[in-house]
């Protein structure tokens, strides 16, 4: 029981101070805040000019540096542009950091900026065109060309054994006869076929007689993939 | 500008073989837009797809009226599309084909009769697809027993319809009626003969659709199985001979011819179009020529009864024991090129073709029983027409009659 109220005792003083602590921490904090503590008028530092001039002794120092190592790589020619010259400095130049004014840093050397301008070129002046009156173009009529009038025709005496089967079994695998038509039905259908494939007319030559085996034939050839020897030709089918 | 072809015939043109047996069935749309058109469009369908080769199916929907919307067809499996509209007491149809879009058939259909509408558009439509006679306006004639305690022999003339068959009778006789055949002239329509058995004789009977019978031949002897030959002449089999009866209209006297010898038993008497009589002898089918008046048995091998010969295509049917069961054959006109039409048990007897030769009726005997069956040539499947309960039997098919559809 003594030992705790001693530690509580101790602990009550260390306490206490800490307190205190917390507090003139605190008010030192809200006075920077409010700047009380801190003299109204700033300190005006104004450098030396000895200090300036060294300043720009090493400058000048670390340019001759940087030229001397320019000078040992190889000279580029540089191109031969008019610079203009920057505008002077104002003598005084206020900095302004953070509250505090009239921070004199000496005259600011603004860096040069190379202003390109281009070449000037002189516009020659081109001698005035005469302008030709055309001759008038003599009407010609349009003559279509031979190839489209010449029928396209497909020479099976060309095509090879294996070429007319794939031809052949392209329109077999969909042939279906229909039922009810005569045994000796037959029919002859004229196709014509775009470069690609497709069918661009498709006419009966000779009726079977019977619909139903018209119907059916052109059927089987809407629904065919033809070969390619055959794309942009006329073909003749026997049903 | 149009391109100018090839020869039609020659070795430019890419042949394409059909296959042994075709087993393509047509398909065909029905559309229609007012309702008050399902109940034709459902009777078109059922007569179209009781033919077994095509395929009839009813789009209720708006008909088309570009052609991008009448491609769609093609491109949804349907290679025609008969398009209907009612039109006051008509409909009026329009066939088209889809694979160019373009009308095949069209009219305007009208009938006092409301349910023969469907009948009239499908056989139009199906006459001019398959370019032959539908057998829509067809009728069966067989004969039914009808024993009962105080007639035991007692039968029925009857006639039924090939597309659904519903049943009719026209003479209840109540003696043995055998053999009817379908006999056609301008003064009456449509009427019938049959073989009726009296005590004295069978004798030979004309029967009109109404019941009403009338004596043809009651000669001595029997008259059994007659065939038309035109208006005014018939060929007929008396005690198994073959005659040919022809009638002079300005005499008015009708004059018997015998054909075939008096010891040769002949029977199912059937012409060809030229002329030319088909009949069955002893065990072989005969062909006598009209021109050179000459009989010679065709090349058939076997024992072959009851002979059915069709005008139009010359070919012919009969019945031929294989494995001790009656199947239906069928040759041509001069012998050749057999085939065997049916296969399975039950003896098959008294086969007829119908008018466009793709289907024939026949009697079926099994375990007692005698059905009429329905056989399509096309697709080689058989119907059963008549009930198990009902003993039926010698049908003969008609040729297409609008009249026959009035019954």
């Amino acid at each position: 029981m003594l030992r705790s109220l001693q530690n509580k005792s101790v602990v009550m003083h260390d306490s206490a101070a800490y307190a205190l602590f917390v507090v003139a921490v605190h008010f030192l904090i809200l006075a920077c805040l409010c700047g009380k503590f801190f003299p109204a008028a700033p300190v005006v530092i104004t450098m030396p000019v000895k200090r300036a001039q060294t300043v720009v002794r090493w400058r000048s120092a670390a340019i001759a540096r940087s030229t001397a190592m320019v000078s040992k790589a190889p000279v580029v020619e540089k191109p031969q542009y008019k610079v203009k010259k920057a505008p002077q400095p104002s003598p005084k130049r206020k900095a302004f950091v953070g509250g505090f004014t009239k921070i004199n840093l000496g005259p600011k050397k603004k860096k040069k900026k190379a202003i390109i301008t281009p070449p000037v070129v002189e516009e020659k002046k081109l001698p005035p065109q005469v302008q030709k009156i055309p001759e008038p173009v003599q009407e010609v009529p349009v003559q279509q060309p031979a190839v489209a009038q010449e029928p396209i025709e497909i020479d099976l005496s060309t095509m090879d054994q294996q070429e007319l089967g794939a031809v052949i079994d392209a329109v077999h695998r969909w042939w279906q006869p229909p039922l009810g038509a005569a045994v000796a039905a037959r029919c002859v259908i004229a196709v014509r076929l775009t470069d690609t494939g497709a069918i661009q007319e498709l006419r009966v030559q000779q009726s079977s007689g019977v619909p139903v085996y018209d119907i059916a034939a052109k059927n089987a050839l809407l629904k065919s993939i033809f070969p390619k020897q055959v794309w942009g030709k006329a073909c003749i089918f026997q049903f | 500008m149009a391109l100018s072809f090839l020869p039609l015939y020659g070795s430019d043109a890419f042949v394409i073989t059909k296959a042994a047996t075709s087993t393509h069935i047509f398909p065909l749309a029905l559309v229609y837009d007012d309702p008050e058109l399902s109940e034709s469009a459902a009777g078109i369908k059922k007569l179209l797809n009781s033919t077994g080769v095509v395929e009839a199916v009813i789009l209720q929907e708006k008909i088309p009226t570009t052609k991008k919307e009448m491609d769609a067809y093609r491109t949804r499996g349907y290679s025609a599309v008969l398009f209907m509209q009612p039109d006051a007491d008509a409909i009026a149809w329009r066939l088209y084909d889809t694979t160019q879009s373009q009308m095949l058939l069209g009219k305007k259909t009208g009938s006092s009769s409301h349910s023969l509408l469907p009948r009239l558009i499908a056989d139009a439509v199906y006459t001019h697809l398959f370019n032959h006679d539908s057998y829509f306006f067809t009728k069966i004639a067989y004969i039914k027993k009808s024993p009962s305690p105080r007639h035991p022999h007692a039968t029925q003339l009857c006639v039924l319809d090939p597309v659904d068959g519903s049943s009719q009778v026209i003479l209840k006789d109540p003696r043995t009626l055998v053999a009817p055949q379908w006999n056609f002239d301008a003064n009456s329509p449509v009427w019938l003969t049959v073989s009726e058995f009296t005590p004295q004789n069978v004798r030979l009977l004309g029967v009109d659709l109404l019941g009403n019978s009338w004596k043809i031949l009651d000669n001595e002897g029997t008259c059994v199985g007659a065939a038309r030959k035109d208006d005014t002449s018939f060929v007929y089999v008396r005690s198994g001979v073959l005659w040919l009866y022809t009638f002079d209209k300005a005499a008015k006297k009708g004059k018997h011819t015998r054909i075939t010898p008096k010891e040769q038993v002949c029977a199912c008497p059937s012409l060809l179009a030229s002329g030319d009589i088909i009949y069955a002898s002893g065990s072989k089918i005969y062909r006598y020529d009209s021109k050179e008046k000459k009989q010679y048995p065709l090349p058939i091998k076997g024992s072959c009864i009851a002979p059915d010969a069709h005008a139009a295509t010359g070919r012919i049917l009969f019945s031929r024991a294989v494995n001790g069961v009656l199947q239906i054959h069928t040759v041509d006109s001069a012998g050749q090129h057999e085939q065997q039409i049916t296969f399975g048990p039950g003896n098959k007897v008294d086969a007829c073709w119908s008018a466009c030769g793709n289907y024939m009726v026949y009697t079926r005997c099994q375990q007692g029983k005698e059905q009429i069956a329905l056989f399509n040539c096309l697709t080689g499947t058989e119907r059963i027409l008549t009930p198990e309960s009902v003993q039926a039997g010698y049908p003969c098919w008609s040729q297409k009659n609008s009249n026959l559809c009035a019954i």
